[in-house]
């Protein structure tokens, strides 16, 4: 089934439509959610919620702006924004300089260990406006400008979160090397 | 922009990435399945589905019971004895006269006949009665009436559905039959019954309000007519005979007949319990605030309470007004936080924690979280008044079924509770009662089931049904908010 058949099936509501639609995405969604949130599970909430509006919006999907995919990451980018979770807590960097990016005991066991996922993990521990500046800035390449639009803080500030974002990044890839090979 | 090498690393490394290695498919879409809103115009053909199949079943089993009503109300052990007096029944027949003889124990008959008319058929009269009425273009007939204690005539409260100023027709059946068991079939238990002797011939004739089912005993029937406002009179519509009966009040002994339930007017309450539905629009630009609430706010419930003061136009019709007091409940469920952006107010936005030991305090006009958790109850209450029409089966029943139907009329409205509106940037509490209302139109339709406990007094079963068909709220202000519900109830109709 093409994209477009798929779409004009989600707006008539049909379950079919919906579950190819879900199925071809959910992996690329999740992956933009993961990104954004502290962990899997707010980002596995965030993407059910991402696929809600989806479905629920999909009668305002118009293909003369733009195509399916950038207004699924649109919806995800912003739904992420705009979710303040619970569990979402800012981890205490106070935390990460005594035991910076240590993978818990129940997710070292997982297969998780290429470099990817390490990155993926490494930025769901940076704070939260560190996140989503590094996030808007990298992956969305947005400027600082637009990011102080979305975000509703200075252009200055983002420039200067995004900088610390990184410092903490590189230092929680360090640590993990270094805790990896042994070397202390 | 250009990115520098740490960012251009992380952006190939991640930017293609795909990573759903964790996620089990088939168990997310089945989770999700169950949010998703089901087809919009199933819900609301299952609604009016469910909704008009009760009311299809309801109607059956009532006419059912309705049918079986009549039989089971026949008095196999009720036997008429026939009093020894009416052997002695005196038949004063006065020609070219008018005499009416009031009496306590007697009813007097009178037939106004003219020439012309004699020249008619009457196949339904005995022919006693036919040369009765040929030899006389007046006559007055008085008869001792040999039941006046045991069976009530007609009861001073008789009426009977009335399109003129003061005659109303009912159907009399005159039975000379010597079979017993038949004729209590017909005479029931509360009918009046009436025992005419005509030359030696006893004729009894009963009143059922049209609603023999069975006439094969029946040698005469005749519809007749009441005159008058205190019912002691009988009319034949055919206006070449008149039938003139008065009867011994003092005789009724207190009894009132099922006749009576066909009176003009009765008052029903009732309270009716069940579940409603939110419809909320916009065609402002708040669309988002109304998603918002939509998100949060479940319907939950719909209570209301009804009088209805109801005047029966004829056996099957009447139209009725009165005042429903009716609550549609919701819960305005939030958990969650909030990214709220306060420029009037310094908080402690981060703790920057360097490397090197050292702390910054960053504070600002600048995001912060807010908790919410709250289950906020809203009550939409409104005052409506409704105009219908309702068509029934027979009321005289012991089971009967009526379909009321009418506009309500709502200009009393009290929204109670409170909300927790998020924006961009922020998010404030409002008052439901700082909505401004207006006055709102609906459909309701309410089917019920009536079991009549006693000759005035029925208990009534019923399944309600009610649309919005306008907005209550101000929509140039506000969005459009209507309800629907569907619930079921209980209630008692007294009849005056």
């Amino acid at each position: 089934m093409d994209i477009q058949r798929i779409i004009s099936g989600c707006k008539n509501n049909e379950r079919r439509a919906q579950e190819a639609l879900f199925k071809g995405y959910a992996g690329y969604v999740y992956t933009i959610c993961r990104r954004y949130a502290a962990n899997n599970e707010d980002a596995r909430e965030n993407m059910q919620d991402v696929f809600m509006k989806v479905f629920t919006k999909i009668e305002q999907f118009n293909y003369e702006k733009g195509t399916f995919k950038n207004w699924v990451t649109r919806i995800a980018i912003n739904h992420s924004l705009n979710r303040a979770k619970v569990n979402a807590k800012v981890i205490p960097i106070v935390s990460l300089s005594e035991n910076a990016f240590r993978i818990p005991q129940n997710e070292s066991s997982e297969v998780h260990t290429d470099k990817q996922e390490k990155l993926i993990q490494a930025i769901q521990k940076l704070p939260k406006g560190y996140r989503q500046v590094l996030n808007l800035y990298v992956f969305e390449q947005k400027s600082h400008k637009e990011i102080g639009a979305l975000l509703n803080i200075e252009p200055s500030s983002s420039r200067s979160q995004l900088a610390r974002a990184k410092t903490i990044l590189k230092k929680l890839i360090e640590d993990h090397k270094t805790k990896s090979y042994g070397i202390r | 922009m250009a990115l520098d090498n740490f960012e251009q690393e992380l952006f190939d490394d991640l930017a293609g990435y795909q990573s759903d290695q964790d996620l089990n498919l088939d168990q997310e879409w089945s989770d999700l399945e169950t949010k998703l809103p089901k087809k919009k115009d199933k819900r609301r053909f299952f609604f009016w589905w469910w909704g008009s199949s009760l009311a299809a079943i309801a109607l059956l089993v009532g006419l059912l019971l309705n049918k079986n009503d009549f039989k089971s109300t026949i008095n196999e052990q009720q036997v008429y004895q026939t009093s020894p007096e009416i052997d002695n029944s005196n038949i004063l027949n006065s020609i070219n006269t008018t005499e009416i003889v009031s009496s306590s124990e007697s009813i007097q008959v009178q037939k106004n006949t003219t020439t012309n008319e004699i020249e008619k058929d009457q196949p339904q009269l005995k022919n006693s009665a036919t040369s009765f009425l040929t030899n006389a273009n007046i006559e007055t007939v008085e008869i001792k009436n040999p039941r006046t204690v045991s069976a009530p005539i007609i009861p001073s409260d008789f009426r009977v559905n009335s399109q003129f100023s003061k005659t109303s027709k009912t159907t009399v059946n005159i039975f000379t039959t010597n079979d017993q068991k038949n004729k209590n079939k017909f005479i029931g238990e509360n009918s009046p019954i009436i025992s005419i002797e005509k030359e030696g011939v006893i004729e009894d004739a009963v009143l059922l309000s049209n609603i023999l089912e069975d006439n094969s005993t029946i040698d005469t029937q005749k519809e007749i007519a009441i005159n008058n406002e205190n019912v002691n009179a009988i009319d034949t519509l055919d206006e070449k005979e008149k039938i003139v009966i008065e009867k011994a009040e003092e005789a009724l002994e207190g009894k009132l007949i099922s006749l009576a339930i066909t009176n003009n007017w009765s008052l029903t309450a009732s309270g009716i319990y069940g579940l409603n539905k939110i419809n909320r629009t916009t065609s402002l630009d708040n669309q988002s605030a109304v998603d918002f609430i939509s998100n949060y706010e479940e319907p939950t419930d719909f209570a209301a309470f009804d009088l209805k003061l109801m005047r029966t136009l004829n056996k099957h019709i009447s139209i009725f007004s009165g005042v429903r007091w009716s609550q549609h409940t919701s819960l305005f469920n939030l958990n969650d936080v909030f990214d709220v952006e306060r420029i009037d107010e310094n908080v402690l936005t981060e703790e920057i924690y360097y490397l090197a030991g050292n702390v910054e305090y960053n504070y600002g006009p600048a995001q912060y979280n807010v908790t919410v958790r709250s289950k906020l109850w809203q009550k939409y209450q409104s005052i409506s008044i409704p105009i219908g029409v309702s068509v029934h089966t027979s009321l005289l029943k012991k089971w009967s079924v009526q379909n009321d139907f009418a506009i309500y009329i709502s200009p009393f409205q009290n929204n109670v509770g409170r909300k927790v509106i998020k924006t961009e940037t922020d998010y404030f509490v409002f008052d439901n009662q700082n909505y401004t209302t207006k006055l709102f139109f609906g459909l309701g339709n309410q089917l019920a089931v009536n079991f009549k406990l006693s000759p005035k007094f029925l208990l009534q079963f019923n399944f309600d049904t009610g649309i919005d068909l306008s907005s209550r709220l101000n929509t140039e202000q506000h969005y459009q908010l209507r309800f629907s519900h569907i619930g079921a109830g209980l209630g008692g109709k007294y009849v005056f």
